[in-house]
């Protein structure tokens, strides 16, 4: 038992001389607080936000792509209006109709 | 009754546990000088006004830290791969006699002891910067630099060993088992 406790008191003395350099690493303070604690902070704040956003997304309307990919009505990305300008038509408002009627009636008689 | 190791373990681990804390203390306000960043010294420590700042400091202050360990690591493995009692060369050994370096030629419990401290310092700063690097309390280059240096503090302490183990294996005793010139009640009494 004395054997044990002798080598047990003698391991913590150990434990203690590894973790003194190691302690040392928190001497630095940034504006009075500990940096890791107030980083640490952050992370978990950031992580809680995207979880709600994750959760909220369900209720979101979602709009059906025709690739049959979903995106959220309220958020339209940029790639969603690239792929639209790419697809649709583009007409020339500004020509006047009559001039579109006789070229046509001229490749209707050629 | 204290244990044999142990007690060397703590023996071993007081100078390098006062050395790297004294690095890391004196670094930082020398690196907080040299780059003119001002800073105050309160009840916890060295408080510094912005996040750009601190991130620097403590990356070379922990950067300091590792060369110290180097140092102690280079130290370590040249005694044990040149000066370990068990293989150190007859020419080396007299050379060291004469010049009243015999304190260098050590055993392998010595050696092996101060090793392992200073691999644990290594380890333990190597998952220390890990997680400020992982924080952004650090820049990512000094975590990289504190795994290669255990990778490679490991890989010769592993071949010193290996090479221990050899050694030990080559001068254990050779019987020979050839009974041709035993006497026949000698060779009756081995049947």
């Amino acid at each position: 038992m004395k054997h044990f406790i002798n080598n047990t008191a003698l391991m913590i003395v150990l434990m203690g001389m590894l973790t003194l350099p190691i302690a040392s690493l928190g001497v630095m303070r940034l504006n009075n607080e500990s940096p890791v604690l107030s980083a640490m902070d952050e992370r978990t704040e950031t992580t809680n936000l995207q979880e709600q956003n994750a959760g909220s997304e369900i209720n979101v309307p979602m709009l059906i792509k025709p690739d049959n990919t979903l995106v959220p009505v309220d958020q339209p990305s940029e790639t969603d209006t690239t792929i639209t300008s790419e697809t649709s038509p583009t007409y020339n408002d500004e020509a006047p109709i009559e001039t579109i009627e006789s070229s046509e009636t001229e490749t209707s008689r050629e | 009754m204290f244990s044999r190791l142990l007690v060397k373990l703590v023996d071993r681990s007081i100078t390098p546990a006062l050395v790297l804390f004294c690095a890391r203390i004196i670094s930082v306000v020398v690196i907080a000088r040299y780059f003119e960043i001002p800073f105050t010294i309160g009840a916890s420590g060295f408080i510094f006004p912005n996040d750009g700042s601190y991130i620097q400091i403590n990356s070379y202050s922990v950067f300091s830290m590792i060369i110290i360990l180097v140092v102690g690591l280079l130290y370590i493995s040249l005694k044990s791969v040149l000066f370990h009692e068990t293989h150190i060369k007859p020419d080396t050994s007299a050379k060291l006699f004469s010049l009243r370096m015999s304190a260098l030629i050590q055993s392998s419990f010595d050696l092996y002891t101060q090793g392992a401290i200073w691999l644990s310092y290594c380890y333990l700063l190597m998952f220390t910067s890990g997680l400020m690097a992982y924080f952004g309390l650090m820049y990512a280059w000094v975590f990289y630099v504190t795994i290669a240096l255990c990778i490679l503090a490991s890989v010769v302490f592993i071949l010193d060993v290996e090479n221990e183990i050899k050694i030990s294996k080559n001068k254990s005793p050779v019987y020979d088992d050839d009974e041709e010139y035993l006497d026949e009640p000698l060779r009756k009494k081995r049947k």
